[in-house]
């Protein structure tokens, strides 16, 4: 397994202060470990997403260039993010049904790494060749993307 | 029924703002190295890193960028003042605070609606809160 790509990037400190409520920094961090990787985010076969609340991770979706801006909420109606669909995330079951720490970026590492050697406890991706993990910190304000790949 | 309120700490940075809105002034900063705004106050300018930015006195006049309408609040000394509606203003001097729409009818609030200053708070502390432009 490969770390292929890498990026972080811290915004605003304070939420009130972000410049666009529906966007994070993740715009940069995602934009930078899909360049490093030398992917597009459409050849991303699943994505483990801290999903600290209901909205980072549409968020995350949009910032990160999975769907447009203000899409998110069409491309989850969609199936996309089910075992089958084009982007199956958290496939450990999130935050609400795995666990969450504290540090639930570590533990979505893991299930990155687990479903790409095909070993996870939960959903496995048949086939899945690249996994990108975001994680989103602070408040709204610091993100860091990595894309492993086998 | 209600709790005590909360008091800020004031600081060498926030002393002067706190005073400024007794006398119903809304102060902001601004850097006297590259003549830009900032809002809250800090002791560095944030678009340049110079020191000490200087107090300016707002317009007062600004846009609502977006809203939301409490009803309900986990701390009980707020618990009285809901529903009450918490706003995120954009300032004609191009810098975004935190506050709150007052004196609207819930169904007239409307993200960009121009808003003015207006002074509220509680015990001795005033606060600048927002009404409808033309309204106060």
């Amino acid at each position: 397994m490969y770390l292929l790509g890498f990026g972080e990037a811290i915004g605003q400190i304070q939420m009130n202060q972000m410049p666009d409520f529906t966007q994070t920094a993740a715009a940069r961090s995602g934009a930078d470990a899909l360049a490093t990787a030398g992917l597009r985010a459409e050849e991303i076969d699943c994505a483990q997403i801290y999903d600290s609340f209901t909205v980072t991770v549409l968020t995350a979706l949009e910032s990160i260039g999975f769907c447009g801006r203000g899409e998110a909420g069409a491309f989850i109606d969609d199936g996309n993010l089910a075992p089958g669909g084009a982007l199956p995330i958290n496939t450990d079951g999130g935050g609400l049904s795995s666990n969450h720490p504290g540090r639930r970026g570590a533990m979505a590492m893991i299930e990155g790494a687990r479903q790409l050697r095909g070993d996870s406890p939960g959903v496995t991706i048949e086939g899945a060749k690249t996994c990108l993990i975001n994680g989103t910190g602070g408040s709204l304000s610091a993100t860091a993307t990595v894309v492993l790949g086998v | 029924m209600s709790d005590t309120k909360p008091q800020p700490i004031l600081d060498q940075v926030s002393r002067e703002w706190f005073d400024a809105a007794r006398e119903g002034k809304l102060l902001i900063q601004r850097c006297a190295a590259c003549e830009r705004f900032q809002f809250y106050p800090r002791a560095h300018c944030i678009h340049c890193f110079a020191g000490r930015p200087e107090w300016h006195e707002a317009s007062g006049r600004g846009r609502l960028h977006t809203f939301s309408v409490v009803y309900q609040t986990p701390n009980p000394e707020f618990a009285d003042d809901c529903p009450y509606v918490l706003a995120i203003v954009d300032l004609e001097e191009d810098v975004r605070m935190t506050s709150r729409l007052v004196d609207v009818a819930e169904e007239d609030i409307a993200c960009d609606m121009p808003v003015t200053v207006t002074f509220g708070g509680w015990d001795e502390l005033s606060l600048p809160f927002f009404t409808a432009d033309g309204s106060a």
